[in-house]
């Protein structure tokens, strides 16, 4: 017995106690991305090609053809049609550019506004540390279905909005991560060394810091993306996020519920499409988690 | 009480009074509890400052608040009501002050108080959240629970991949999934309006697993890290038993931190809970508060969002007082 909990000791150890190596400086066993993280890339890239080249591939998205009704998937329509006889893969194709490209703009938004606050925060410490670290306090205590519900039914849901509420519902996600690495690396001798040796503040967090934090930059912009299609398509089923007749993938799910019992594949597809996206992005995350020996940032407080 | 009543009366002095009160023995620090507290109360300040200056952005916020048929004068009297003919600090603490008393102009849909409607839709919400939570914890903690401790692939590593597998699906298509399962194919359930008890079940389960992923994960975690103690070591040395090893010395200690983090995703819980009613046309206030933002119904959107700014900080606090009852470290 006693056998049995010392192999899940040793199994787990390096999961669990993540040893000093993710507090400071980021190990480097594994250089691969793995089998899972390549194939989320993979995913992911195509998703990516075939939502940019959308309009070479398919036709208008707001095409309708009335003696096309709500047609089951076929040879013609293989995602079948909706109840305007628009076909469904076209929108689907084209529900990817509005999502895609607003969680593109957020987590990037966001992920840089994170860091950028981290590593401030670590540079110049004391009140800067504090006033952020206050910050992401609040944001967590403020729901983030809130923040949507009040701005963007007053403020109205174009781009801007959109991005604004979806910006402050991640970057607290990118500014936890970051900001304890970069804690424990201006605490590291090096960069003691380097402020000793005549090192400014501009030369640590250029020279040190921020090569330091990078690979966590980019698990962390991954991670953060796929929490940020997650609520934006979110947004979308409860109406608050792209509107019709643009397509979008959440919205789409929505539209089609009211006939889930006669045309499913009108809320299926679109949903399948999202689902593909996510786990992609996912699995690309944790690849690049493995690769930079980083372990798995919680997506803690992302609404969805 | 029993603590209370092992102390001798509060003598009348001021002095004495705060002595008496640090003597008595609470399962936390005032100090604590006070900080917990001041960031919830900052949260739900934050909240309002946010409708505030989102309301304040449309320009006049007295035409948005009025019905689109109410005559001139409604909208002057709302603006004198509420002050927003004054420059805009004294509009903000106008504000604050009507927020505070509960006066909030009417809705315009229902033309009545805004503020009875969203509390009665509380219960229902409730009632949905805790079975959602109940099933969520006990899913997700047996999940946690099979992969720290399993003894073979197929308990330790097959629960957990599912679990992380549904954190790819967002709350509101696997929603739609189970109903188009569960409901229309196999017909074992009826799929949307119904409130009776079988009506609980599918957004009882959709609830549940926006955040199942993370509480298998977290008390994986937590597990394992116990696992690595000393008492745990000192444990097995005196050759105790597996299972009372994990029931005496392990699964207790684990609690503690994974429902702290269980906290942290009470977010993750509101915004599925908003979601899931509005799937399944649950009478709660999530889906009041999505009709109030169709219908333009901007005190009624103004009031649910309050309500469940203040619910969230109630539960936040909740959870950290259980928390750090439950495990003393957390107390700092």
């Amino acid at each position: 017995m006693t056998t049995e909990i010392a192999a899940i000791l040793v199994e787990d150890a390096p999961t669990a106690t993540h040893p000093a190596a993710s507090d400071v400086g980021l190990s480097r066993r594994r250089r691969t991305l793995g089998a899972a993280g390549v194939a989320g890339a993979v995913v992911l890239g195509v998703v990516v090609l075939v939502t940019i080249a959308a309009p070479v591939l398919v036709g208008d998205p707001l095409a309708q053809d009335f003696t096309a009704i709500l047609q089951a998937p076929s040879a013609a329509h293989p995602f079948g049609t909706d109840e305007l006889g628009r076909d469904l893969l076209t929108r689907v194709v084209f529900g990817g550019r509005s999502a895609l490209a607003i969680t593109a703009v957020a987590s990037l938004v966001a992920a840089v506004l994170g860091l950028g606050l981290a590593v401030a925060g670590a540079l110049f410490g004391g009140a800067v540390d504090a006033v952020a670290g206050r910050l992401a306090d609040v944001q967590l205590a403020v729901p983030t279905i809130v923040l949507a519900i009040v701005i963007l039914s007053f403020v109205g849901n174009s781009f801007v909005p959109l991005v604004a509420v979806l910006v402050l519902g991640a970057w607290v996600l990118t500014f936890r991560v970051i900001r304890g690495h970069a804690r424990a690396v201006v605490r590291q001798p090096y960069v003691e060394a380097a402020r000793v040796a005549g090192a400014g503040r501009w030369d640590v967090g250029r020279r040190h810091l921020l090569p330091s934090v990078l690979p966590l930059f980019f698990v962390a912009v991954t991670l953060s993306a796929s929490a940020v299609l997650l609520l934006e398509s979110s947004l979308g089923f409860l109406g608050l996020g792209v509107q019709p007749p643009q397509p979008d993938w959440g919205q789409m799910v929505a539209a089609g519920q009211a006939r889930l019992s006669t045309a499913a594949w009108l809320a299926l597809f679109p949903g399948l499409a999202l689902i593909v996206t996510i786990v992609g992005l996912q699995l690309l995350g944790d690849g690049l988690a493995e690769r930079f020996g980083t372990g798995r940032p919680g997506n803690h407080g992302a609404a969805r | 009480m029993a603590l209370l009543d092992a102390r001798p009366a509060a003598p009348p002095t001021l002095t004495a009074l705060v002595a008496w009160l640090r003597g008595l023995r609470l399962p936390l620090s005032p100090r604590y509890l006070g900080g917990r507290l001041l960031t919830g109360l900052v949260a739900v300040w934050g909240a309002v400052t946010l409708v505030f200056f989102a309301l304040y952005s449309t320009g006049n916020p007295a035409l948005l608040l009025v019905a689109p048929d109410a005559p001139p004068e409604e909208a002057e009297r709302l603006t004198r009501l509420m002050g927003f003919d004054r420059p805009v600090p004294e509009q903000y603490v106008t504000f604050l002050g009507q927020v505070l008393r509960g006066n909030f102009p009417d809705s315009i849909r229902y033309g009545a108080d805004p503020v009875p409607i969203a509390l009665e839709r509380l219960g229902a919400s409730l009632e949905l959240g805790a079975v959602g939570l109940t099933l969520g914890v006990l899913v997700g903690g047996t999940i946690g629970y099979l992969s720290a401790t399993g003894r073979s692939v197929w308990t330790r590593r097959v629960p957990l991949s599912i679990a992380v597998a549904l954190d790819g699906i967002p709350t509101f298509f696997f929603g739609i999934l189970a109903t188009l399962v569960l409901a229309v194919w196999l017909g074992w359930l009826p799929a949307t309006g119904s409130t009776g008890p079988l009506g609980l079940v599918l957004p009882g389960l959709t609830l549940a697993v926006a955040f199942v992923p993370a509480v298998a994960r977290v008390f994986r975690t937590a597990l394992v890290d116990v696992l690595h103690a000393d008492h745990v070591r000192t444990a097995r040395a005196t050759g105790i038993g597996r299972g009372r090893l994990l029931r005496r010395h392990v699964v207790g200690n684990s609690l503690g931190t994974t429902l702290n983090v269980v906290g942290i995703q009470a977010g993750v819980l509101l915004g599925g809970a908003v979601v899931t009613e509005s799937i399944f046309g649950w009478p709660g206030i999530g889906q009041l508060s999505i009709n109030a933002v169709q219908n333009r119904d901007y005190p009624l959107v103004i009031v649910c969002v309050l309500v469940i700014a203040v619910g969230f900080v109630l539960i936040n606090l909740l959870v950290d007082v259980l928390a750090a009852v439950i495990e003393p470290r957390l107390r700092s």
